[in-house]
C-alpha cells in the first residue's frame, strides 16, 4: 500500500547476517536493531557449534557473535572461521559482555573485525557495522 | 593409581603391637620411645589431613573468588556480581517506563490529532464544507503528515529504546549462570571434604583409604582451576572490577592495536 513511500533499498542491506548468541532475547534484539538499519535477512544459531555447519553449507556474508556460550565460545568460532580455508574472509562483529583487556587483545589478534561491549546503544552498534563494511568496500 | 607418601604406610596394627610388647618388657626407655613413635606417626598423618582440608577449603574459598589476596578480584565475588543483577534489572525496568511515559504522549496527540482530521474529512465528503473550511483542511492535512512523520520517527526511536532495554535478561542472566557455577565449585569441594572429614570422625584409621579418598577429593578440586583464567569467560562485571569502562575504552584499546 505504502510501497511508493519505501526509499531506495542498496545491495548491501540484502547481505545474509548470522546472529550467534545462547539468550535468545539479545538475538531478538540484535535482529530488531539490523531490521532497524535495513538488514532483514537474518539467520540465528545459539552457539559456535550450531553456528559452524551453518556458516560452512554458505551464503553468509556477515557474522555477529557473543562471546561466552555453552558448547563453543564465539572466540572459538572466530579462531574456527579464521581457520577455514572457506571461511577465512567473513567478517565477524563480536557483541559480548566480556570486557576484560586481555580478551579484547585476543579477539583482535585472532582476526576480530569489531568488538561491541554489552550493553550497547543501537548507535554504537550501527557505527560499528557500518565501519567494517566501509573497509570491506575500500 | 595414587603415590602413597611414606607415613601412609604407617601399619597401625603392628606399630601397635610392637608398643605392646616393648611396655610388657623391662625396658621402659624403649618403651617411652615407641609410644613417642607411635603418637608421632598418628600425628604426622592427621596434620598431613589437616594440611589437605585447608587446601580445600581454600580453594572453595577463591572459587567463590571472595580471596582478596586475588589482584584485580575486587568485584567479582558472588555478592558483587549479584548486586549488579539488581542494578541491571532496575536500570532496564525504569528505562523501559521512562520511555513507555515519553512515547505514550506522542501516540495519544497523533491519535488526537488524526482523530480530528477524520471528522472534518467525513464532512468534505459530504460536501458540508465551505471553501474557507476547505482551505483550512487542506493546509492542515499538509501539517499532519509533516507532523506523522516526525513522531511516528520519534515512536519508532522509542520502541527501539524499549527493545534495547531488555538485553538486560542477556547480562543477568549470564552473571547468575557465573554464580550457579562458582556456587556448584565451592560446593562439591566442601561436600567431599565433609566425606573426608567424617571418615576422620568416624576413626576409620585405614591409611591407604584415607588417602585414596583425599586424593580423589584433590583431584575434583585441582580440575576446577583450568585453562588460562584471564582469557575463560567472565560474564558481565559490575564497574570497578579489572574490566574495561565502556566502548570507548575498548574502542582506544583496539587503536592502540593498530585497529
Amino acid at each position: 500500500m505504502y510501497s511508493g513511500l519505501r526509499t531506495e533499498v542498496s545491495l548491501d542491506k540484502q547481505m545474509k547476517i548470522l546472529v550467534v548468541d545462547d539468550f535468545s532475547t539479545m538475538r531478538r534484539i540484535i535482529k530488531n536493531l539490523l531490521r532497524d538499519l535495513g538488514y532483514t535477512n537474518t539467520a540465528e544459531a545459539d552457539d559456535g557449534k550450531t553456528a559452524l555447519p551453518m556458516l560452512q553449507s554458505g551464503g553468509f556474508d556477515f557474522l555477529v557473535t557473543d562471546w561466552n556460550m555453552p558448547g563453543m565460545t564465539g572466540i572459538e568460532l572466530l579462531k574456527a572461521v579464521r581457520a577455514d580455508e572457506k571461511l577465512k574472509g567473513l567478517p565477524v562483529l563480536m557483541v559480548t559482555a566480556e570486557a576484560k583487556r586481555d580478551q579484547i587483545i585476543e579477539a583482535a589478534q585472532s582476526g576480530v573485525n569489531g568488538y561491541v561491549v554489552k550493553p550497547f546503544t543501537a548507535a554504537a552498534l550501527k557505527e560499528k557495522i557500518e565501519k567494517i563494511f566501509e573497509r570491506i568496500q575500500s | 593409581m595414587q603415590s602413597i607418601d611414606e607415613s601412609a604406610l604407617f601399619d597401625v596394627k603392628s606399630e601397635a603391637q610392637a608398643l605392646l610388647a616393648r611396655i610388657g618388657s623391662v625396658d621402659q626407655a624403649a618403651a617411652l620411645q615407641a609410644l613417642i613413635e607411635f603418637s608421632d606417626h598418628r600425628n604426622a598423618s592427621l596434620y598431613r589431613h589437616v594440611g589437605k582440608i585447608t587446601r580445600g577449603l581454600h580453594s572453595a574459598i577463591v572459587s567463590l573468588d571472595v580471596d582478596s589476596e586475588v589482584p584485580g578480584a575486587e568485584g567479582r565475588d558472588i555478592q558483587s556480581r549479584l548486586g549488579y543483577v539488581i542494578e541491571l534489572t532496575s536500570e532496564a525496568a525504569n528505562k523501559t517506563m521512562d520511555v513507555a511515559e515519553e512515547a505514550l504522549p506522542v501516540a495519544r496527540a497523533l491519535g488526537e490529532e488524526s482523530g480530528k482530521l477524520l471528522e472534518e474529512w467525513k464532512r468534505l465528503r459530504k460536501r458540508e464544507l465551505s471553501g474557507d473550511d476547505f482551505r483550512l483542511l487542506y493546509a492542515r492535512i499538509g501539517d499532519f503528515l509533516g507532523y506523522s512523520v516526525q513522531e511516528s520517527a520519534i515512536l519508532n526511536q522509542r520502541l527501539n529504546d524499549i527493545v534495547l532495554a531488555q538485553s538486560y535478561q542477556d547480562l543477568s542472566g549470564q552473571i547468575i549462570q557465573k554464580t550457579m557455577s562458582m556456587l556448584q565449585n565451592a560446593e562439591s569441594e566442601l561436600v567431599g571434604l565433609l566425606s573426608v572429614a567424617g571418615t576422620v570422625k568416624d576413626g576409620l584409621s585405614n591409611s591407604s583409604n584415607m588417602d585414596l579418598l583425599l586424593e580423589k577429593e584433590m583431584e575434583v578440586i585441582d580440575s576446577i582451576d583450568v585453562g588460562d583464567k584471564d582469557l575463560l569467560a567472565e560474564g558481565p562485571l559490575p564497574k570497578g572490577a579489572d574490566v574495561l569502562n565502556d566502548q570507548d575504552d575498548v574502542d582506544d584499546l583496539l587503536s592502540s592495536l593498530g585497529f
